[in-house]
């Protein structure tokens, strides 16, 4: 097995665990096409989409940065490849839908912070209650996001991760990339 | 765009250490590091400090300014005062140039810090102020800020201030505690890319032997 040297910008191993919130973002990716980024938490259910813009960024390589732009750059031949070839998601634009409530937004992948967000319009004109429930609809954006991170963490922490996801996200590319 | 309107762009942390007990002592800890303005006769070129939110021009720090419940809300400022860079630098040149000589290093070192006094009086100093968000409830803060810059300021204001901790929420913390083990390792196929992929960068299978890896009873606790 080769020995794993992963070469990113040192000011990205300042955070912690950043490699898993760039898994996140690709194991999200292969989710949403197969259908499946519906999660449910105690507040009911919610859909993730990826949007117009997604930068990826790979240790090595001619081009170590490409932005993808455009109506759909998460079903992109360019990003199958990509990913295929080691590649890893640095953030992307994304939608979350919560029943009539829909946040838009860009993931950042090592801090899973977030980025020019717009807020649903919810909101009242002025005054205190104007800061509160902005932040309350961060906080649900935040949850959100947590919920799905969960997720993944469970799938990424047992056997079942090497066993299926990987096989299944490399015949997803594949199949994209209509090789085999 | 700030906590009170437009779009939303802020990092998040975690308050670690010992709260203060009432919201006097946090209102006295902002007043304490509220900012000072640059006197222009002095030498700082850069100030850091604590403002109002919904009026950064204001420093008046109360507690009616700065509670919203139990959110605490304050802007870092930021006042910077320098002569544009090029200025300074044709004005050494031509102070340097009217020695009739060849300046040494000490010189040049010293007409610069000259030329740049004299200046100072001809320029205002240019003010940012970046919204902070201190949930005391859930010991939350929120910067309206991605600059790495402005967050070490905000992370270094806030200790002085209050003597908390603002510890980045990557993604450990939101795992949830204990949800990630010690030692979890990258997965290879997203590092050197999947076997059999155009543009991979190593050639044969990896991964071997992972699967073996059980990391479930730490998930679950």
């Amino acid at each position: 097995m080769p020995k794993l040297v992963e070469k990113t910008n040192p000011e990205d191993e300042l955070e912690d665990y950043a490699f898993l919130g760039r898994e996140f973002m690709s194991w999200l990716l292969f989710r949403v096409a197969r259908g499946e980024a519906t999660f449910e938490d105690d507040q009911g259910e919610l859909s993730f989409a990826f949007g117009g813009r997604i930068r990826l960024a790979g240790p090595a390589g001619d081009v170590s940065d490409a932005v993808l732009k455009g109506s759909s750059p998460s079903t992109s031949i360019e990003l199958y490849a990509g990913l295929g070839a080691g590649r890893s998601v640095r953030e992307a634009e994304m939608r979350i839908a919560r029943g009539e409530r829909e946040f838009r937004f860009t993931l950042i992948a090592e801090t899973l912070d977030v980025r020019t967000v717009k807020l649903p319009s919810t909101l009242k004109d002025e005054g205190d209650d104007r800061l509160a429930d902005r932040m309350a609809l961060l906080e649900e954006l935040e949850s959100c996001v947590r919920t799905a991170f969960q997720a993944f963490i469970k799938e990424r922490t047992r056997p079942v991760w090497q066993r299926s996801v990987i096989p299944e996200m490399r015949a997803w590319l594949a199949e994209r990339l209509k090789l085999d | 765009m700030g906590a009170l309107s437009g779009s939303v762009t802020v990092r998040r942390y975690l308050v670690r250490g010992e709260k203060p007990k009432d919201s006097g002592r946090i209102v006295k800890g902002a007043r304490a590091h509220a900012l000072v303005p640059i006197d222009p006769r002095g030498d700082a070129e850069k100030v850091c400090g604590w403002a109002c939110m919904d009026d950064p021009d204001d420093l008046d720090l109360t507690a009616e300014r700065m509670f919203h419940g139990p959110t605490v809300a304050l802007a870092v400022r930021v006042d910077t005062l320098t002569a544009p860079a090029a200025v300074v630098k044709r004005l050494v040149a031509e102070r340097l140039k009217a020695t009739g000589r060849r300046a040494n290093r000490a010189e040049k070192i010293a007409a610069k810090a000259e030329v740049k006094k004299t200046l100072r009086g001809r320029y205002l100093p240019v003010t940012r102020a970046y919204d902070l968000v201190w949930q005391t409830d859930t010991d939350l803060a929120f910067m309206w800020s991605h600059s790495k810059r402005i967050n070490e300021m905000a992370v270094d204001l806030f200790f002085k201030s209050f003597g908390l901790e603002l510890v980045p929420n990557g993604p450990l913390f939101v795992a949830g505690r204990g949800a990630i083990p010690a030692g979890l390792p990258a997965t290879p196929e997203m590092i050197l890319g999947f076997p059999g992929m155009p543009g991979r960068a190593v050639d044969g299978e990896d991964g071997d032997g992972a699967e073996d890896e059980d990391f479930s009873e730490v998930a679950d606790a």
